[in-house]
């Protein structure tokens, strides 16, 4: 009888402890800090995330904005990240070095021991050894490009 | 040979970069003649800081900024210095349109208190231009500060379309083919931002502003607390070219203040030209480490070859 009643009790709080755990989970799963250095920059359209499903679902809560957020390609000792902000200005100050974490699909930003992380997604994710390739390879391609004739009195015209 | 501009071609007062060519030719007449030349290609970037504040930062460091140019980090800078200009050549755009009726006096008003005050303290050159109907009017170059001027400027009244696209590609043409060195090239506009009738896109008035070099301020005529397509477009505008946006009611004294403020603020920084994309190169300046600053400048400039 007081078996039954301790597994029933157990099975009420399962789901409390299993919810508890979830939300108490991405902190800790964020592993120790990684370095690295922001060496690209751009704005680009942002990645579909949960909330803007609700958003969508929901209907627009403030006048329509550009979905544009930043994107930076942070290089670190082995891989190259590629990873968007949740919103056009969750910028990163660019500072030579930057302390991070991973954990899944995110990756947690601190610069200059500031007490606070900012959270963005990875995009994609590149060995250094690969990334550095195609780096090597860019100039050569950029060289090669076609240039047109008398591109200068073309861009003159043009203007 | 390559040339880096930041004006377009019709401007070549000003040029981002400095491409020495250097010929040699041969020394007797028995060698043939042989040449070769050679150069670097430098980017240089006018730019201010403000705070959280939106005050102007006195100083800057190399530290305190990176440069975002077409997409690549640059930390790396050839120099750092504060801007020799020490003069202004300002040209004001007024909208005289019928969308701007109720707040058109008082726009004016600022526009002539601009002119006035600056005419009167100092050797700043200023032209000023109503636009409104079909086209933009120069009612004044260099003499606005005499009475005669000013009345014609009072005589003006309000009406008609907004070709607020063309009169900034008319007012960028204007500034940069008058462009002394040594003097900043500002644009002052006075409108609601709603354009309803130019044969210029929003995109032209920009590529126009920016290739000018000049900065842009514009004064927003629209009722302050109102997110209106136009405010949103002056803002945009006026921070594609490296100036800012300010609100009616801030006043043309708050205007002239901070244009001044900004022109002692600023600071050349250059560095080599990191691609050599022929085309529109985007800019940005971040911040290192405080991201309560906000870095100003132009945000493109064009590379070209020259054949």
């Amino acid at each position: 009888m007081k078996k039954s009643r301790n597994l029933r009790a157990l099975t009420l709080l399962w789901p409390v402890v299993a919810v508890c755990g979830l939300y108490a989970a991405p902190s800790e799963q964020f592993g120790s800090y990684q370095h690295g250095t922001v060496v690209r920059m751009r704005m680009t359209d942002c990645l579909p995330g949960r909330h803007r499903f609700m958003v969508a679902l929901g209907g627009p809560a403030t006048p329509a904005s550009p979905d544009v957020c930043p994107e930076y390609t942070l290089v670190s000792e082995k891989v190259v990240f590629v990873i968007v902000g949740r919103s056009s200005d969750q910028l990163v100050p660019l500072a030579d070095v930057v302390d991070f974490r991973v954990h899944n699909s995110e990756i947690a930003l601190r610069v200059d021991d500031a007490p606070r992380e900012s959270k963005f997604n990875v995009k994609e994710m590149i060995l250094r050894s690969d990334w550095d390739l195609g780096q090597k390879r860019l100039p050569n391609e950029q060289n090669a490009q076609p240039q047109p004739v008398g591109s200068g009195l073309a861009m003159r015209a043009a203007n | 040979m390559a040339m880096l501009s930041h004006r377009k071609p019709w401007s070549a007062a000003l040029v981002l970069a400095v491409i020495p060519c250097v010929s040699v030719a041969g020394r007797s007449n028995e060698t043939p003649a042989a040449s070769f030349r050679t150069g670097t290609s430098e980017v240089r970037i006018v730019f201010f800081a403000t705070d959280q504040d939106n005050h102007p930062v006195e100083t800057i460091d190399r530290d305190d900024f990176a440069v975002v140019d077409s997409g690549m980090v640059i930390r790396e800078f050839r120099s750092l210095e504060r801007t020799q200009e020490t003069s202004l050549h300002i040209v004001v755009l007024v909208d005289a349109s019928g969308s701007v009726t109720p707040r058109f006096h008082a726009s004016m008003e600022n526009a002539l208190q601009v002119v006035s005050r600056e005419s009167s303290t100092s050797g700043d050159d200023f032209s000023l231009l109503s636009f409104s109907g079909l086209h933009p009017d120069l009612l004044c170059a260099r003499d606005c500060g005499t009475p005669s001027a000013q009345q014609k400027l009072l005589a003006i009244q309000s009406a008609g379309a907004t070709p607020l696209f063309d009169a900034l590609v008319y007012a960028a043409h204007l500034i940069s083919s008058r462009h002394t060195p040594g003097a900043r090239d500002v644009l002052i506009l006075f409108s609601d931002g709603e354009d309803t009738i130019s044969r210029s896109s929003g995109e032209d008035a920009v590529d126009a502003v920016t290739a000018s070099g000049a900065a842009l301020y514009t004064v927003d005529l629209n009722e302050p607390g109102t997110e209106s397509r136009g405010s949103l477009v002056l803002r945009r505008v006026a921070e594609a070219s490296g100036g800012r946006s300010f609100s009616m009611q801030e006043g043309a004294a708050k205007v002239l203040a901070s244009i001044l403020a900004d022109l002692r603020a600023s600071y050349i920084v250059t560095y080599p030209l990191p691609n050599r994309t022929i085309g529109s190169h985007s800019l940005r300046i971040l911040p290192k480490h405080n991201l309560n600053l906000r870095f100003h400048c132009r945000r493109n400039y064009f590379y070209e070859e020259i054949p």
